[in-house]
């Protein structure tokens, strides 16, 4: 019985037919993730726990930019 | 009127400044694109990771119709993450203007409150139908690709169904956004409420005509069976009205100046 | 224009903020609204600025009820919180914008207010970057540009510190001679410089209603104050026992001397401390300050 699956699994997909339709998904995380990068340096004295908001955004990538955007960009100490 | 415009321009440039308008179309496109492509590809890594070992496969879900996929999207990302993602972004639709006091100080200028909540919630409505259509309607392209197609009728039908219950979503979330004084709060009642219509759903056919999170169901309804619901016209005109109860009650509101203000 | 305001009164839960509260105030004057802190002048400049509503009693400009004569009143809060994300420009014209001021108008308007509350050169600057000085002449801004005949401001200088307090002070200076102003202050020191008319309110009432100078006038009793270097105890005993004099009162080296009648007496006074040879430092009339009438008038009643 195998009990590990690799990569070398994955192989048997059809890479030709997958790569269109899993790229746009890739894509689009990929922008989320950067405009929230762009977006918390450019605000980044005027946020808090940007170290923190950085590390969600970089490893829960599209759930974390998502996050970020949604409850992340709060401005900190404004009267 | 006037004062109408100026306000709705004003939010549409809040939603340039804080990128609103690029990741929150994003994120809709992307809730569009992962039910498709997960029900598609599913299968075949269940089979493939499990193949060795005699998971069985129901050959149904490789059947999936174009129809099914996409009221799949509908019911479980739009309208769990969606509709979450939703409140959240609009908990401080009026909360924050409250909370800095630019509610108080807009309404010491000859401006109408009915202008300033229309100005919200106009702004922030037709931004959102058009996120959740680009999503929707990205997904339909991923879908019809995938799977197979929908008549364009039962497509058209469906989003217009489903953006009838995002109306009531953002009126809803503006109310209590307007009545609340804490996000928390805001974000947590109205998920709360939102959600628990839409779970209710399908428990009583009474219930269901008034229940504007029905407008989800019929929609789905549809893009899979190709029917709608007799009860359409009497949920539709129900879910205007409370839509329209909603922003009038903040209007009051508003206008009784019970807001707090320090 | 004329602002009346009639038996106005203003509850919350656990206090009444404003307690049967009636002024007039004519145009052109500049009246300041003072109180110590928690006495009401925040309630009631919200009151005149309809953003509350009374309980009772009614605010009326020229005859017609606040609500409808928005255009008429330019509102500065205590903190002018404006949208961060704008720009000082972009501010007032959404501002002026829901005066109805033409954008014609605004487009002379803006460069005219802003030079004249000295933001010049900042109009494309994001209001978040602002100091509070700035974001409080912009706030005087936004209060002046629909021209309004009643300007309100709540604490205008307060929150400032000295440089802040000083450019606000000028602006208001200035501002004075074209408009009615009511601004609401707990700090007499800033009120005195500008305005010409007080308005003491506690606990919601109002307490006293005079000019500057009457105050002053009023409160003016005849009294001398000396500074000596060394005790001379025995001289200050001596004085007391004068018929002239009425009252005398020693802390430290510092002498109160009330006598009957200021113009006579105090010559006669100081010719008698130079014959005992009396080390004076200081030698003058004492007139209360208008931060002691105010003490007195808040802290006593």
């Amino acid at each position: 019985m195998k009990l590990h699956y690799g990569l070398d699994d994955l192989s048997e997909f059809d890479i030709v037919a997958f790569l269109p339709i899993i790229l746009p998904i890739v894509a689009i995380g990929l922008i989320l993730v950067l405009t929230a990068l762009i977006d918390l340096y450019r605000h980044r004295e005027r946020r808090e726990n940007v170290l923190m908001w950085a590390l969600i955004i970089i490893f829960a990538n599209t759930i974390g930019s998502i996050l970020y955007f949604v409850i992340g960009r709060k401005e900190s100490g404004g009267r | 009127m006037n004062q109408f415009t100026v306000l709705v321009k004003k939010e549409l440039i809040q939603l340039v400044r804080e990128i609103k308008l690029v990741w929150f179309p994003l994120v809709f496109i992307f809730l569009g694109i992962t039910q498709p492509v997960v029900s598609y590809y599913m299968p075949s890594i269940l089979e493939m990771l499990g193949g060795g070992q005699g998971i069985s496969i129901d050959p149904s879900m490789m059947a999936q119709s174009g129809g099914e996929v996409l009221a799949s999207t509908l019911g479980s990302q739009f309208d769990q993450l969606g509709v979450m993602i939703i409140v959240i972004s609009l908990m401080g639709i009026v909360q924050s203007d409250k909370a800095s006091g630019m509610l108080a100080f807009i309404l010491t200028r000859p401006v109408k409150v009915g202008s300033y909540l229309s100005g919200k919630v106009f702004s922030h409505y037709v931004f959102i139908a058009f996120s959740v259509a680009v999503g929707y309607i990205v997904s339909y392209i991923y879908t019809q690709f995938l799977f197979t197609g929908i008549p364009l009728e039962d497509l058209s039908i469906a989003l217009l169904l489903y953006l009838l219950w995002v109306l009531f979503i953002v009126s809803f979330t503006t109310m209590i956004s307007t009545i609340f004084n804490s996000q928390g709060v805001i974000a947590l009642l109205s998920i709360a409420i939102l959600l628990g219509c839409r779970v209710i759903v399908g428990l009583n056919p009474f219930l269901d005509t008034i229940n504007p999170a029905s407008m989800s169901t019929y929609g789905m309804e549809l893009l899979v069976g190709g029917v709608l619901n007799s009860n359409v016209f009497w949920s539709i005109l129900i879910t205007l009205i409370l839509s329209a109860l909603a922003i009038n009650i903040s209007n009051t509101w508003i206008s009784r100046k019970k807001y707090r203000i320090d | 224009m004329k602002l009346e305001i009639k038996n106005v009164t203003k509850s919350f839960k656990t206090k009444t903020a404003v307690n049967h509260f009636s002024m007039e105030i004519q145009s052109g004057e500049c009246v300041a609204l003072a109180g110590p802190n928690g006495a009401g002048k925040s309630t009631l400049i919200k009151l005149i600025s309809d953003i509350m509503n009374p309980d009772q009693g009614e605010v009326l400009l020229n005859g017609k009820n606040i609500s409808k004569m928005k255009k008429e009143i330019g509102y500065l809060p205590q903190y002018p919180n404006f949208f961060p994300w704008m720009t000082a420009n972009e501010t007032l014209n959404f501002m002026g914008r829901l005066s109805d001021i033409g954008k014609n108008d605004l487009e002379r308007g803006i460069p005219w207010v802003l030079s004249k509350v000295g933001l010049s050169g900042e109009e494309n600057s994001k209001v978040g970057t602002f100091s509070g000085g700035m974001k409080q002449r912009l706030g005087i801004a936004q209060a002046l540009l629909h021209k309004p005949s009643l300007i309100l401001m709540d604490e205008p200088v307060s929150s400032l510190d000295p440089i802040g307090r000083r450019e606000v002070l000028n602006i208001i200076n200035e501002i004075k001679e074209e408009t009615t102003i009511l601004l609401s202050t707990h700090i007499l020191g800033d009120a005195e410089e500008i305005c010409e008319r007080f308005v003491i309110i506690k606990d919601g009432r109002k307490i006293e209603d005079a000019t500057m100078i009457d105050l002053l006038k009023r409160n003016n009793k005849d009294k001398l104050y000396f500074e000596i270097t060394e005790k001379v105890k025995d001289w200050v005993r001596e004085i007391g026992a004068f018929d002239y004099v009425k009252n005398v009162d020693l802390t430290g080296n510092r002498v109160k001397v009330e006598v009957d009648n200021i113009g006579l007496n105090k010559d006669m006074l100081l010719k008698n401390a130079l014959k005992n040879n009396v080390n004076l430092v200081q030698f003058k009339i004492d007139s209360e300050s208008l931060e002691e009438i105010f003490l007195k008038l808040v802290v006593d009643k």
